[in-house]
């Protein structure tokens, strides 16, 4: 079994570290004229999607491309592939078809865990259920980090999580590695789309975004799904975003020097209007940016770093 | 295999039953209990069975068993099952009735009956309460009574609607048999795959929270309030629950319950790295829970330690924890487990033989046995006293033996235990089903 990432708890503190600086160098090289390095020449990477998705297939797609690696994409509907033993059979073909590395995302919280025990090479894990998003947090980091020049850490910043929680593996990432890195943050939803137990979370807890506004670096704004209308875990769309959604009114209560991030792909006018996600504070277009960056960050570090290539990057 | 039953002399064990706790030996003949003496003096051609430092009580009584025959033999049949029970000191297994078909007509009772002659113990069977154990329309109850059911239960699932809960009890009450009720509102639980607590919120699993099982204990226990029915609660996981059971009992109802080993040795910790082996339903719950479930066993809450053992094919495990089968083996370990968990409770004040004081040790072998060999109504046949002229099941285990379940050992057809990695303690080595030897030091002999 390779070394993997599947949760931000596989990672140690030094090896965040390296994984910011490998970042910072592929933000150098995809602002070259030709933003492409030779280092995964001869790699194979898959692409194994369980759910839709397109702009974190193609973030990892793209950063397969940079690196020169070759990419194989497999995109399944979760009806087709809802059995163990198919997952089994599908992940152990593309791994005998000679893929060296598996991006996956999929439906069921812990699949990727449980497939990178079954196989012998890494794993990235794309999503899996409301488990976890390692490189969505690890980008979000950067991102943060770079814009209020803070280095390899987040001390001091403090990031309000707003939205449903409860369904949410960005959130589960982000408030693992921010709060490693020294950030404070606040979970703010409503009780029905929080978990009801965050006894394990180093996180404080507000039913109120107007309460947060005004004390947070960072306003993190999480997509709702549709279907939590319908599950009762909010009445209507209108009510949410009567009370949680970001628009230009609650923008203005946070402090003078706040961000705005989100995961995307977001809803605008449900969790957050048109006009907060494209004022000047929003950085989700660098989220997206950075993105690239740093999954090349990891795919080289899971595939290239040991192997003596890190001067063909230069 | 000899035909005809051979003599035994059990010499010099520790005898624990419902009259108590003695040093006796116990004489094996034709099927029964011959002599119950201080010193018996071998007669010709008896076998003796050291059992110097040993237990010696009623064969184990187990309220709570899948089966799987009919419907799914690849999991286990009534065959395979039964020797696992042998192993783990049972002489009689209650079957559920959760098969395909579901047992829930005098037909297939006919039809089982006729399959349990392969057993090697002896297997009772539960019948449905609803049809296909759908919830909907009550069974033929007083047809399968005839038949020599004595208790009724949905287990997999809970008699949703109150109304008809409310009628099954009645009609159960007027022909004599006790329903049994697996405690979970389905619309609570919502297709949860683990207990909903600090643990699914890290990992982002949709949760069963205890409430699921509490507001079905606290309904059941006012309808059987209203309709004075007995009812026998199946596999309490919450400390909850357990205190309103203990408040039925206190109020004079006609309640039982039981709690099942993995309840009480395993929390949701364990489900930490996604492992399904340790899904069940319902959850292993909070330490919290899981020491409340102690706390109420030692307060005499509940009448009776069931396996739950639910054997499921490897494929049905392996795969993510939200697809995987709820439910774990039981049988073989069962024993162990517990003894091996108090044990580790114990370990500052260990008092009497084997560790456990005289009373522990009748407490704990009455929840194995007697107690519910009652609430299954077979206590003419199972759970003793060990007096002479009682059919001779019996079971004889050393209480201080420490060991591990290796997956090679295990005599059921799946191989879906949880305790892989944890000290058993206690370990039954000769089962005597009305009166023939079927374990010996350890070892099946059929």
């Amino acid at each position: 079994m390779a070394r993997s990432l599947v949760s931000i708890s596989d990672l140690r503190d030094d090896e965040i570290s390296h994984l910011v600086e490998l970042s910072r160098i592929f933000f150098e090289v995809n602002s070259r004229e030709i933003p492409k390095v030779p280092t995964l020449r001869g790699k194979t990477i898959a692409t194994l999607f369980f759910e839709n998705s397109t702009r974190t297939r193609l973030s990892f797609e793209l950063a397969a491309t940079r690196l020169a690696a070759d990419v194989l994409t497999f995109t399944l509907s979760s009806s087709s592939v809802s059995k163990g033993e198919s997952l089994r059979d599908t992940a152990e073909t593309i791994e005998s078809l000679g893929a060296d590395l598996i991006v996956m995302r999929h439906f069921s919280a812990g699949s990727v865990q449980l497939v990178s025990s079954w196989l012998d090479i890494p794993l990235v894990n794309a999503g899996d259920g409301a488990h976890e998003h390692p490189t969505q947090a690890l980008l979000d980091a950067v991102t943060i980090m770079d814009h209020f020049k803070t280095g390899k850490r987040l001390d001091g910043i403090s990031v309000a999580i707003v939205g449903d929680v409860l369904h949410s593996r960005v959130a589960r990432s982000n408030v693992q590695l921010l709060s490693r890195l020294g950030a404070n943050v606040t979970l703010v939803g409503p009780p029905s789309l929080l978990p009801l137990d965050l006894s394990l979370w180093p996180v404080r807890i507000s039913n109120c975004l107007e309460d947060v506004l005004p004390g947070c670096d960072v306003i993190y704004m999480l997509r709702i799904q549709s279907e939590r209308f319908s599950e009762s875990l909010m009445p209507s769309i209108g009510e949410f975003s009567r009370a949680f959604a970001l628009n230009s009114e609650r923008l203005e209560m946070a402090s003078k020097g706040a961000i705005v991030m989100h995961p995307g792909p977001m809803i605008k006018g449900v969790e957050i209007t048109a006009e907060a996600a494209e004022s000047p504070r929003s950085l989700i277009r660098t989220q997206v940016r950075n993105g690239v960056g740093v999954r090349m960050a990891v795919l080289y570090w899971l595939l290239g770093a040991n192997q003596g290539r890190l001067e063909s990057i230069w | 295999m000899v035909t005809g039953r051979r003599k035994f002399l059990i010499r010099g064990g520790l005898l624990v039953d419902s009259k108590g706790v003695r040093r006796s030996d116990l004489l094996v003949e034709a099927g029964k209990i011959a002599a119950c003496e201080k010193e018996i003096d071998p007669p010709s051609g008896a076998k003796v069975v050291d059992a110097r430092g040993l237990v010696v009580s009623p064969g184990f009584v187990d309220l709570h068993t899948h089966l799987r025959q009919p419907g799914n033999e690849k999991s286990e049949t009534i065959s395979s099952g039964s020797r696992a029970g042998v192993s783990g000191g049972y002489t009689a297994l209650l079957a559920m009735p959760n098969t395909t078909p579901t047992l829930d007509s005098p037909e297939v009772v006919s039809y089982v009956r006729q399959l349990a002659k392969e057993a090697v113990l002896d297997v009772y069977f539960a019948g449905a309460i609803t049809k296909g154990r759908l919830g909907e329309s009550l069974t033929e109850m007083s047809k399968m009574a005839e038949l020599g059911i004595r208790l009724f239960t949905d287990d997999g699932a809970g008699v949703q609607n109150g109304q008809l809960m409310r009628r099954a009890l009645e009609y159960a009450k007027g022909i004599g048999v006790t329903l049994a009720q697996h405690c979970e509102d389905l619309t609570l639980s919502n297709g949860g795959a683990m207990n909903e607590g600090a643990v699914s919120a890290v990992l982002g699993m949709k949760g069963i929270p205890n409430a699921a099982e509490d507001v079905m204990v606290a309904r059941d226990i006012e309808l059987v309030r209203l309709t004075g029915a007995r009812l026998h609660l199946l596999h309490i996981s919450t400390g909850r629950s357990a205190e309103m059971v203990k408040v039925a009992k206190a109020d004079g109802l006609p309640v039982t319950a039981e709690v099942t080993p993995h309840h009480l040795v395993l929390s949701e910790r364990r489900l930490a790295d996604f492992n399904p082996i340790f899904k069940v339903n319902p959850p292993l719950r909070s330490d919290a829970d899981r020491l409340a479930l102690w706390g109420a066993l030692g307060q005499g809450t509940f009448d009776a330690i069931a396996t739950d053992h639910a054997p499921h094919h490897k494929e049905a495990k392996d795969t993510t924890l939200d697809q995987a089968a709820f439910g774990m083996i039981g049988l073989e370990s069962a024993l162990g487990a517990v003894l091996g968990e108090l044990q580790r409770q114990l370990a500052d004040k260990v008092v009497g033989e084997g560790g456990l004081s005289d009373e522990q040790l009748m407490n704990l072998v009455g929840l194995f046995t007697w107690r519910p060999a009652r609430i299954a109504q077979i206590d003419d046949v199972h759970g003793g006293p060990l007096v002479v002229g009682r059919p001779a099941n019996v079971a004889i285990f050393d209480p201080t033996f420490k060991w591990r379940l290796s997956e090679t050992e295990i005599v059921s057809r799946s191989k879906n235990s949880p305790y892989f990695d944890t000290d058993l303690v206690g370990k039954v080595l000769y089962t005597f089903v009305n009166g023939d030897l079927k374990l010996r030091e350890g070892e099946l002999c059929l």
